[in-house]
């Protein structure tokens, strides 16, 4: 570097280096945010595409001649709104269960200790090693006997429990639910389930917030169960139906990306409404998902 | 009319409706009944639909559900239900598929008038009958097969000087370095014969296999009951020799240039070795783009599709007349001609080749044409993968198309793999 440069550089501010650095961050994650948007951009462009310009090279991003046509063949075509209510439905019950037993558990594995209670604890958290695929086959099997293929029941049976819920809730009860706040409640004569219900879970909003956010995703992106219970086209969730737009050596692009883009409509809201707590969860625990 | 009226007109009709409830379900073969299509190709829908509508004249209360999923989740799905009896009753399954299920015994055999029907030399080429037959008796009704044409641009071709499409190996790579466009540095823009070089899974095997047998080879021989790998031999030098000279001394192709059906059709590719479906996937993506077909220079690898079923009863007699209505002519010229898959049946489908002459490569070809099939064998699948990994490698190494030794090394390894595996499963001959 020149001498001048030199003392152009050092003749900066404090204050205007900082903005300088400020600015230049601001200049890289913008660029990352593009880089990350743009995938989706394209996704809900493509949907407007007829399949000649999907096809060409180098592909457009804007659509040139955009077109409806593909949403009204997915709208038109294949039950996309049942599967979309089917995925809501499993979705949201599926969160409701798993918030529950993790708030419960959590709960108690927090602040009831005894050995056999550690012992089941650490039992459960050894299952959030075990991958889903291995035990998804028998528990196929106990579904089918119960009767409850094609039904949002046998669905729901593999997505009730979340170890790792339950191992979120029990490290937030041990770090920010003090003792003497339970002693308290049992002094002044409350009853256990008084004191879980009044006082534990209003404290947990924020991790069960959390919580709930990643049990709905995991449910509304769940696609290997959902395909081996669900097994009629009007039982199929949306992550099983999106796989129709693919035929035997190629993708129904145009439909896919217009099915797609529609699907994404649920997700991102319950993402913008919730996304408070998710932050709030995610930062407090230092895990995800 | 007065209340005692009312309560005995009541009566009568909740009687006649009961008489009609009982009387309905005692009525045999004229009840209601529900039959469901298991299919590993969505495309495939309309066809079976199509199917179910031509049957109502015959069995007005027969229902027909057809649920279609891409093959892999269809072959998972199938690998859960089948045992577990929950599965649907016509099952569309290409024979390496069936082989176990056929072996546990959960596909049934097909009643005689279905046997016969099959074994017709009139409505099947023993090729396909003899697929659809397992331990001497017939289990299945074949349907549709994927068999592989060469697929050319003629506008490519006329501007080369090229008045026809290669009928020898050689001609291919002639023809390929006719073919190629090249920017001002000499790289290749469009490629002169696309090749599968890359990508996942068995594809690239079997495309390699679909070159070796126009030199005469085959992936794996059988000898009795049991299998050894055949391609560490001349033809299997031969056709590596070919890939490896199209990348490394021709440069008429590379594995990062776009390649397969989306290539073609973009014009980034002069000619490329694909199944019948890309006749009806021009149509949509590419209508203008000007193209012909042409058969291989000696034949081509067949995947053949059955309908089975593992139902047994009533169930089992409307799945059979499912699968003979799926063949009646007119419903095998109409999946033709809308679907793109090639009927297995010996049907007249002159009119749709007029109208779309480029299935006429897949329909017409020379008396002394050769299928092959890969080995219905359960480890096939893996068997593929490992020597497409292998082949990935051996095209990306330059090395190799220095000498023929080192060519027949890398085959050698390669077959003493395949080998490996099938002594594994108790396959291998000696």
């Amino acid at each position: 570097m020149s001498d001048a440069a030199t003392s152009r550089s050092s003749a900066l501010s404090p204050a205007t280096r900082q903005r300088v650095t400020d600015l230049a961050i601001d200049a890289v994650l913008l660029i990352f945010s593009l880089a990350m948007l743009l995938p989706l951009f394209l996704l809900v462009a493509n949907a407007f595409k007829s399949p000649q310009e999907l096809l060409q090279w180098p592909p457009t991003i804007l659509p040139r001649a955009g077109t409806l046509d593909n949403f009204r063949s997915v709208i038109g075509d294949t039950p996309l709104l049942q599967w979309v209510l089917n995925s809501f439905l499993f979705a949201i019950l599926s969160t409701i269960a798993i918030v529950a037993t993790s708030a419960i558990s959590g709960y108690v594995f927090g602040k009831f200790r005894n050995r056999l209670i550690n012992a089941l604890f650490a039992i459960i958290l050894a299952t959030a090693i075990v991958p889903f695929e291995v035990y998804m086959i028998p528990l196929y099997f106990n579904v089918q006997k119960l009767g409850l293929l094609n039904s949002i029941w046998g669905l729901l049976i593999g997505y009730l429990v979340m170890s790792f819920g339950i191992f979120l809730i029990r490290q937030y009860v041990i770090a920010t639910i003090p003792d003497e706040l339970i002693e308290a409640a049992r002094i002044d004569g409350a009853g256990e389930f008084w004191i879980f219900w009044k006082v534990i879970v209003p404290l947990l909003r924020g991790p069960l917030g959390a919580l709930a956010v990643l049990a709905f995703f995991q449910a509304w992106t769940a696609f290997a169960w959902p395909l081996i219970i669900a097994t009629t086209k009007e039982s199929y969730t949306i992550e099983v139906g999106l796989a129709l737009f693919q035929t035997g050596f190629t993708v129904d692009l145009g439909r896919l990306s217009a099915a797609a883009a529609l699907v994404l409509v649920p997700s991102v809201t319950l993402f913008a409404v919730l996304r408070r707590n998710f932050v709030q969860g995610v930062a407090s625990t230092g895990f995800r998902e | 009319m007065d209340i005692r009226g009312l309560r005995s007109t009541r009566g009568i009709r909740a009687g006649v409706a009961v008489a009609a409830l009982v009387f309905a379900a005692l009525a045999g073969p004229a009840r209601a009944q529900e039959i469901t299509v298991w299919s590993g190709y969505p495309e495939m829908e309309p066809f079976y639909k199509r199917v179910a509508e031509g049957m109502k004249a015959k069995y007005p209360n027969l229902k027909v559900n057809v649920q279609a999923i891409p093959l892999r989740e269809h072959e998972k799905r199938m690998a859960l239900a089948l045992p577990s009896n929950s599965a649907g009753d016509i099952l569309e399954i290409q024979l390496g598929s069936a082989q176990r299920y056929l072996e546990a015994g959960l596909l049934k055999e097909a009643p005689a008038a279905v046997a016969s029907f099959v074994k017709d030399p009139a409505n099947f080429d023993a090729f396909f009958s003899n697929e659809a037959t397992f331990e001497g008796k017939v289990s299945a009704v074949p349907l549709f097969r994927g068999q592989g044409s060469l697929f050319y641009n003629t506008e490519m071709f006329a501007a080369a000087g090229l008045s026809g499409p290669p009928k020898t190996m050689a001609e291919y790579s002639e023809f390929a370095k006719k073919l190629t466009q090249r920017d001002a540095s000499g790289k290749a823009t469009v490629s002169g014969w696309s090749l599968r070089l890359s990508g996942g899974g068995q594809g690239i095997a079997e495309k390699f296999a679909i070159n070796m047998f126009q030199f005469g080879g085959s992936l794996l021989t059988k000898k009795g009951d049991k299998w050894q790998a055949s391609f560490a031999n001349e033809a299997g030098r031969n056709t590596l020799k070919q890939y490896l000279q199209s990348i490394y001394v021709d440069k008429t192709v590379t594995p990062e240039m776009p390649a397969d059906a989306d290539a073609f059709e973009r014009k980034q590719t002069a000619m490329f070795i694909r199944e019948s479906w890309v006749v009806g996937d021009i149509a949509t993506k590419a209508p203008d783009l000007k193209y012909a077909t042409a058969p291989l220079p000696r034949g081509s690898i067949v995947a053949t599709v059955h309908l089975w079923t593992p139902s047994t009863g009533a169930k089992a007699e409307a799945a059979w007349a499912f699968a003979m209505a799926a063949n009646e002519p007119q419903n095998l010229s109409w999946l033709l001609e809308n679907v793109g898959w090639l009927p297995n049946r010996k049907v007249d489908l002159s009119a749709i080749i007029k109208a779309k002459p480029a299935f006429g490569a897949f329909v017409n070809y020379p008396k002394e044409y050769g299928f092959f099939t890969l080995p219905a064998i359960g480890p096939i699948d893996e068997i593929l993968t490992r020597i497409a990994a292998r082949l990935v490698a051996g095209f990306g190494d330059p090395e190799l198309v220095k000498s023929d030794d080192k060519i027949d090394a890398f085959l050698k390894a390669a077959a003493a793999e395949t080998d490996g595996i099938l002594q594994r499963e108790g396959l291998l001959a000696k």
